[in-house]
């Protein structure tokens, strides 16, 4: 085994002089039983390959049939003590949902499995799909768009008729968790989830380093932002903070693209509708943008070397003038520039354009399996509950449902909201571009990185995001 | 062996001393190591049913950038970790062979030291070292170059990064090797070269090399599986990027896992193994022939 | 043996400069753990007040209690496990005419060179089926039995290069394998084993691949493991950072300074006889 053997010489070594026989990675057998060893080895390789072939093709259990009607189901939460599984990587602000429920509903507990996320994925593929599966889970696309075609996720269809989801939550956000039967289009087919809380991104600014450029407010147009950034370069002022080592400076990208692309443009091709394409001309300028940018230095010739993080405190210790990130930095942002914190959605091309912007919401599904779904869609129901919105919001997310939400203090978590709702009432939230296809997030972070160091043309890094889409949705 | 060939009598209790250890190794290696040649001639995300594919994921090992590149990355890697130690430890063994040398046990203590490290300790203190603001740019500005690059952002730097950390880790193991090595080397040799007149360079490529060669052999068994099947270090300082410049099989083989993609990722895998085997079997032959020679 | 005086000089040189190369990172990421939360280190640099501080938040908010304590128990059944099941095949294979021992030696070599990756895939589908996976004794299991080929080979060429002449004496006095073993070929193997059991906890305690594999939920994992996921949301605290390399790299080291004295007395007292 690699691990072992790293150090297995050194034994040897040391040893050599301890024990007679000096173990050798040679087979020093004689003649005889080497070619009887031979012969050993193509029957371990023989035995090895037969077993593979005579195996039987690769497959999981079947789950049961979802409830088809409103009738069928039982809305409310029992009296007697139950415990949920719960299983979620986003230990904020699951649990503190989860508590919040049971706070409501004190005979209700749960049993808390959480994960690192970038495990969770994965994993809660085989756990939603084995008979231990959890009854809530949070919903992560790529998983769900694995899971529901095969039946391990309840088709909530007859619980949206029974609580009246359809009234609850916004149509936006709801659509963001529907999926078809074969789970490759988005926003059609059947809710496997409810949102408990969204996420939106923009662009932060430091007002202070904007003032002392004196070019006026934040942005209307994509032009005026991009002489924003020529004239604080000019200043010799770093213009955006950018981390693209995690993610290839995807907010970025996908904030000019979603602007120039257009929201419905946009949403189609992430949302799987046949015959959308993102081989469009503005992909591959907003590409082209961000390696125009990388060269002009308007960020930092490390970007590609650091993470997110990195380039959000660099941000938050006033170390740029822009930012773009999303709502879950408000917080950082907030502590580290005070006042001087500000938000603006991605401008579009023109200043009467629609507000658009990026975003998802965080979601929860139910196991096919459970045997308290009844109890699980309660929980799921509480999610549009003021109490629920202002726990979301006491986190820095935004309320799924602004509306019925509490109003956050003044300042940049204002600015953040009202971009928000902007862009809602505009139809203008686009689930993130990484979430079109299991692999994108990949696809996306290695190519984008390419572009910013200058070396993968952009339009050969559109052409291989359309065809990893298209492989996806064959 | 000498005491066998007087025990004819086979001694089937022996099968008893060996069952439990072939039985744990059955279960956790060879068995799935079986499961794994079978997963690859399917495509199957883990949950929905397979569908057959055949030979079709090797012929992707091959054709498919990404996990092409990945093994070519690996082999890039063997430089830096197998080639790059050797030639290191074969140069102290040749410049400390010709006197013996006080504080051995010191010297061992350290030059081992970067073995026991678990690898993930070491790719965080490399990370470190690789920052704007770390020690890599820090040297460089020492002698005159000016630099605030992130090394393992660098689109043609971060796999060198990645290498000169594997090299950093095996080249104490190789010189130790060596250096105690060329300790058994016979005294006589080393005399009889010196009375046929042999200069330090010749009397390294007569004597000193020819009588490491078992060792250069099992160093090079030893770092070249550790170049191909390299994970720990990569999974923590790049993880594959900047545009999968870093990508090696052991991390394709974990982030196809985790996206659900077990075919290529078992392919691969097989791919991999049949690598190894083949270095190991070079390594030890190349050896072994010339300890006959 | 003779040498001139500027090659000896040259040589030391060369090894100090080596040695200075391999303890100037470890050494300068020892100091950072010890600078103030949140300072920027840039290098090796002696910090200006004594901070324990980083070490005492990356053991509580990197949950080390609980992830040394678990390295500690999976150590604890890999090692004498491993060394038992090596020391019985490698007696079995090494020391008796065990009837098909090329063909197990065979067997325990091909898997001295399997990379861990090839079993990863079936591994974690395989043991979910059987719920099997977030469990200590399963990662050991796991573990051992990846470990189990080179101590099998290790402890049979150990058996093999005994001198008979003891064990067949014990023969003819009529005594058991079992007695032979545990007399006999045991004790004189006990420094081969020793060396094993050494090994086997470094590789148990370095283990990352296999433990982020079988176990999902970051808290339930080894230090190491816990290590790399501490990363990530701190990357930018170098010595917060530090301080945790440092809590996962002690206990190894340490072992590793304590025993390896062992280890060079032995070759010294070998080299003097």
């Amino acid at each position: 085994m690699n691990t072992p053997s790293r150090l297995s010489l050194q034994t040897p070594a040391h040893a050599s002089s301890q024990t007679p026989a000096r173990p050798s990675p040679q087979l020093s057998a004689r003649p005889s039983s080497q070619a009887r060893a031979r012969l050993a080895a193509a029957v371990t390789a023989a035995a090895l390959v037969a077993s593979a072939l005579a195996a039987c093709s690769p497959s999981s259990d079947q789950p049961p049939a979802p409830p088809s009607s409103a009738d069928d189901v039982t809305t409310g939460v029992p009296e007697e003590p139950i415990t949920l599984t719960a299983a979620y990587c986003d230990a904020h602000p699951v649990e503190d949902l989860l508590d919040g429920f049971t706070a409501l509903h004190p005979n209700v507990t749960f049993d808390k499995q959480y994960e690192e996320c970038g495990n969770f994925s994965t994993d809660i593929i085989n756990r939603m799909s084995s008979d231990s599966a959890p009854d809530i889970t949070q919903y992560v696309d790529s998983a769900i768009q694995t899971l529901a075609p095969a039946g391990h996720v309840l088709d909530l269809g007859a619980y949206v008729e029974a609580y009246g989801w359809a009234d609850k939550f916004p149509a936006d956000q709801l659509a963001m968790l529907q999926l078809s039967a074969d789970g490759k289009v988005h926003g059609e087919g059947a809710q496997y989830g409810i949102p408990g809380g969204a996420a939106f991104t923009g662009v932060f600014f430091n007002k202070d380093l904007l003032d002392q450029l004196g070019v006026g407010g934040p942005p209307s147009t994509f032009a005026e932002f991009e002489e924003m950034l020529a004239a604080a370069k000019e200043r010799g002022m770093t213009p955006l903070a950018l981390g693209s080592l995690d993610d290839g400076g995807i907010h970025l990208w996908g904030g000019m693209l979603a602007s120039m692309m257009g929201a419905d443009k946009a949403k189609a091709w992430v949302n799987g509708t046949a015959g959308a394409t993102i081989a469009v001309p503005e992909a591959a300028e907003a590409a082209a943008k961000l390696a125009e940018w990388s060269v002009l230095g308007y960020f930092p010739g490390s970007a590609n070397g650091m993470k997110e993080d990195d380039a959000r405190a660099d941000f938050a210790g006033r170390g740029a003038v822009f930012t773009v990130d999303g709502s879950w930095a408000v917080g950082t942002v907030r502590d580290g520039l005070g006042v001087d914190a500000g938000f603006f959605g991605f401008p579009g091309r023109q200043a009467s354009d629609p507000a658009s912007g990026q975003g998802f919401c965080a979601g929860f599904a139910i196991s096919s399996r459970s045997e308290k779904a009844d109890v699980a869609a309660a929980f799921l129901d509480y999610l549009a509950s003021p109490e629920a919105a202002e726990i979301a919001v006491g986190l820095g997310m935004l309320p799924v449902n602004i509306a019925t939400a509490p109003q956050p203090e003044p300042g940049v978590a204002t600015e953040l909201r009202e971009a928000y709702a902007a862009a809602a009432a505009d139809g203008g939230i686009v689930t993130f571009f990484d979430h079109a296809t299991p692999t994108m997030h990949t696809e996306l972070t290695q190519g984008l990185q390419g572009v910013i160091a200058g070396e993968v043309e952009p339009q050969y890094f559109v052409k291989a995001l359309q065809d990893n889409w298209d492989a996806s949705k064959q | 062996m000498k005491a066998g060939r007087r025990l004819r009598k086979r001694q089937w209790l022996g099968l008893l001393f060996v069952a439990p250890a072939l039985l744990l190794y059955g279960t956790f290696i060879l068995y799935p190591t079986a499961r794994t040649l079978n997963l690859s001639l399917w495509d199957w995300d883990g949950v929905n049913p397979a569908v057959w594919r055949g030979l079709a994921n090797y012929v992707d090992v091959v054709s498919d950038p990404i996990l092409r590149g990945s093994i070519v990355h690996a082999l890039i890697l063997l430089v830096f970790f197998a080639l790059a130690p050797v030639c290191f430890g074969l140069i102290m063994a040749a410049l400390l062979t010709r006197h013996r040398i006080r504080g051995m046990a010191a010297f061992r203590l350290v030059y081992f030291l970067p073995q026991v490290l678990p690898l993930i300790a070491v790719g965080i203190i490399f990370r470190w070292i690789y920052s704007p603001n770390g020690t890599a740019n820090g040297l460089l500005g020492w002698v005159g170059i000016s630099s605030d690059r992130a090394w393992l952002g660098e689109w043609n730097w971060a796999l060198p990064a990645i290498g000169l950390i594997g090299t950093w880790v095996q080249s104490g193991l190789c010189m130790m090797l060596f250096i105690a090595g060329a300790g058994n080397i016979h005294p006589h040799l080393y005399e009889a070269a010196r009375l046929d007149g042999a200069g330090p360079v010749r009397e390294f490529f007569a004597v000193t090399l020819p009588g490491l060669r078992a060792e250069v052999g099992l160093a090079l068994t030893v770092t070249v599986i550790s170049a191909l099947a390299a994970f720990d270090l990569v999974y923590i300082t790049t993880g594959g990027s900047p545009g999968h410049r870093t990508d090696v099989p052991g991390l394709v083989i974990y982030q196809r896992l985790v996206a659900g993609d077990l075919g290529h990722a078992a392919a691969l895998a097989i791919v991999l193994s049949c690598l190894v085997a083949m270095a190991a079997i070079a390594t030890s032959r190349l050896s072994k022939v010339e300890a006959e020679r | 043996m003779r040498a001139s005086r500027s090659e000896r000089v040259m040589g030391y040189a060369i090894l100090l400069l080596m040695a200075a190369g391999i303890l100037v990172p470890i050494t300068a990421i020892v100091l950072a753990a010890f600078h103030e939360p949140g300072a920027t280190v840039r290098g090796l640099s002696w910090p200006d007040t004594w901070s324990w501080s980083n070490i005492a938040t990356a053991w509580t908010e990197g949950h080390f209690s609980s992830l040394v304590g678990q390295s500690v128990i999976v150590c604890l059944i890999v090692v004498p496990l491993t060394c038992v099941l090596a020391g019985l095949a490698g007696f079995g294979l090494g020391a008796l005419n065990t009837p098909g021992r090329g063909f197990l030696t065979i067997t325990f070599i091909v898997g001295m060179t399997l990379p861990i990756e090839v079993v990863i895939v079936p591994l974690y589908h395989d043991l979910r089926a059987l719920h099997l996976t977030d469990s200590l004794v399963t990662l050991a299991l796991v573990e051992s039995a990846a470990f189990l080929p080179f101590g099998v080979y290790w402890m049979k060429t150990t058996f093999a290069g005994q001198p008979s002449e003891l064990s067949e004496q014990a023969m003819i006095d009529g005594a058991s394998a079992g007695q032979r073993l545990r007399y006999i070929q045991a004790p004189l193997a006990t420094p081969a084993l020793t060396t094993l059991a050494v090994l086997y906890f470094m590789w148990a305690w370095n283990q990352f691949l296999i433990v982020i594999t079988v176990i999902s939920d970051p808290n339930r994992r080894t230090a190491p493991a816990g290590l790399g996921f501490f990363v990530a949301p701190h990357s930018i605290d170098i010595p917060l950072l530090s301080a945790a390399t440092l809590i996962v790299i002690t206990p190894i080291v340490v072992t590793y300074a304590i025993l390896q004295r062992k280890f060079v007395a032995g070759i010294l007292a070998g080299v003097e006889r």
